[in-house]
């Protein structure tokens, strides 16, 4: 589907860049542009604020001779190297954290084996491990929803939280239930 | 919870501009894979958006380092809080997911280009080009996309929520461009290809084409990769490419590499020649 933002995004953006005039981010209304004083009266200068002229720099955009600078083939091949800013969404999942522990409360605390999907009340499925990120909750690790690690421990006794094994049918495979 | 947007924000210190739904149904009839891989997609996110907050720290003071007009840096400064929003706005949404309460996720670094070889006063503009031509035309892509798909109350809400401020956020880049001399305009375009680049393949990299896929998952915020792909595909092509035309700026590499098939697999060195 092509997308339909390219007049709300690059054509307002460019008219903004280029007029002082800038329109709302959506026709229900955006109270910061008012604060912040967006308008555009025929004027561009009345309306956009350059700031003093004697500030600009020789290169400035808004001003000063037009730069004759090209960069050198190399360094645009070295471009390919850097950094480049990153996504502010996406399905992540190289980066997610791989513990939830914002004030440092599990530090230490041991944490579990495995984490299995949990199908329904102490029915675990045991083919499938969950890689997703673990939760410190009151100083101790957790796997995160919709899994557990198949044991819950007081002390040095642990006991299986694992009641039940999923059975085929539940795991999609057809066929009679059954436990090992 | 460490709240760190602010009243001086868009919203006068409210999360969004419509209160969220409360309940959503549809939350309740799915399983708890799907909602544990939801609450992970949206915590991940959170933290994601966490980090955008930082780099619009970086692209006001690029801003202001231009001296572009006071309004267009006071945008800049809105889209920090804006991003803290956004992290709060996923972290809750991921808590929805999870049904109890999700802490922040762990901070992520943010690793701002070097631009190496670019004159300073460039290498401001390479910024606020880079994140918000690029960065947030292609964020709002993504979100548009993903609003086609979802189907649950809680996340189209969300999603319209996010995506009219990532517009704004987008805006500021193209107004800047749109306010530079030419000659600045035709140095910018020498970069625009590694550029184009590096970011397409950071975002296939968090929206890889074989991720888990499921109609529960799109209804809730993430479509298959595939179809994120052609969304981001669909950015360069449908908004990015014609804009900068618009502007006047050549796209010849940019069009040879989009024609090859935007791969980011190897660097597309040799378009750099055309």
């Amino acid at each position: 589907m092509a997308s339909k933002l390219g007049p709300t995004i690059v054509t307002m953006g460019i008219a903004l860049g280029t007029t002082g005039c800038f329109g709302r981010t959506s026709a229900d209304g955006d109270p910061g542009d008012d604060a912040l004083g967006w308008g555009f009266d025929g004027d561009p200068d009345a309306a956009v604020d350059h700031g003093p002229r004697e500030e600009r720099s020789p290169s400035h955009p808004m001003g000063g001779p037009e730069p004759d600078v090209v960069p050198p083939e190399d360094t645009l091949v070295a471009a390919f190297c850097d950094a480049t800013w990153p996504p502010t969404k996406g399905s992540p999942e190289p980066e997610t954290p791989m513990c939830i522990d914002p004030g440092g409360e599990c530090v230490g605390a041991p944490l579990p084996n495995r984490c299995y999907a949990l199908l329904a009340e102490d029915t675990c499925d045991l083919t499938r491990e969950w890689m997703d990120p673990l939760h410190c909750i009151d100083g101790e690790w957790h796997c995160p929803p919709g899994a557990t690690s198949g044991w819950e421990c007081v002390d040095d006794a642990c006991e299986s939280t694992c009641k039940r094994w999923a059975t085929p049918d539940q795991l999609g495979l057809g066929g009679a239930a059954g436990n090992p | 919870m460490n709240r760190e947007y602010t009243a001086a924000g868009r919203w006068e210190g409210r999360l969004t501009r419509r209160p969220l739904p409360t309940s959503d149904p549809s939350l309740d009839a799915l399983s708890a894979q799907d909602r544990g891989r939801l609450a992970s997609i949206w915590l991940g996110r959170a933290a994601m958006e966490r980090r955008v907050a930082d780099a619009f720290l970086v692209v006001r003071a690029a801003l202001v380092r231009r001296g572009a007009p006071s309004q267009l840096v006071d945008l800049a400064a809105r889209a920090v809080d804006d991003e803290y929003r956004h992290t709060e706005l996923s972290r809750l949404v991921a808590s929805r997911m999870a049904g109890r309460e999700l802490g922040l996720p762990q901070r992520l670094q943010l690793e701002v280009p070097r631009h190496e070889g670019a004159s300073p006063e460039l290498r401001d503009t390479l910024f606020i080009v880079g994140q918000c031509v690029l960065n947030e035309t292609t964020a709002s892509a993504f979100l548009e996309c993903c609003l086609e798909h979802a189907r649950g109350i809680l996340v189209k809400s969300a999603l319209r929520e996010l995506l009219s401020d990532e517009i704004d956020h987008g805006r500021i880049g193209w107004a800047h461009l749109a306010s530079v001399d030419p000659g600045t305009r035709k140095e910018v375009a020498r970069w625009l290809l590694p550029m184009a680049f590096l970011n397409l393949r950071v975002w296939r990299q968090y929206t890889p084409l074989d991720a888990p896929e499921s109609d529960a998952l799109s209804a809730h915020g993430s479509p298959p990769g595939r179809v994120i792909d052609a969304a981001l595909v669909g950015a360069l092509t449908d908004l990015i490419v014609p804009g900068l035309r618009e502007l006047g700026m050549p796209t010849a590499p940019l069009d040879a590499w989009i024609e090859s098939g935007a791969g980011t697999e190897e660097p597309p060195i040799e378009l750099l020649e055309l």
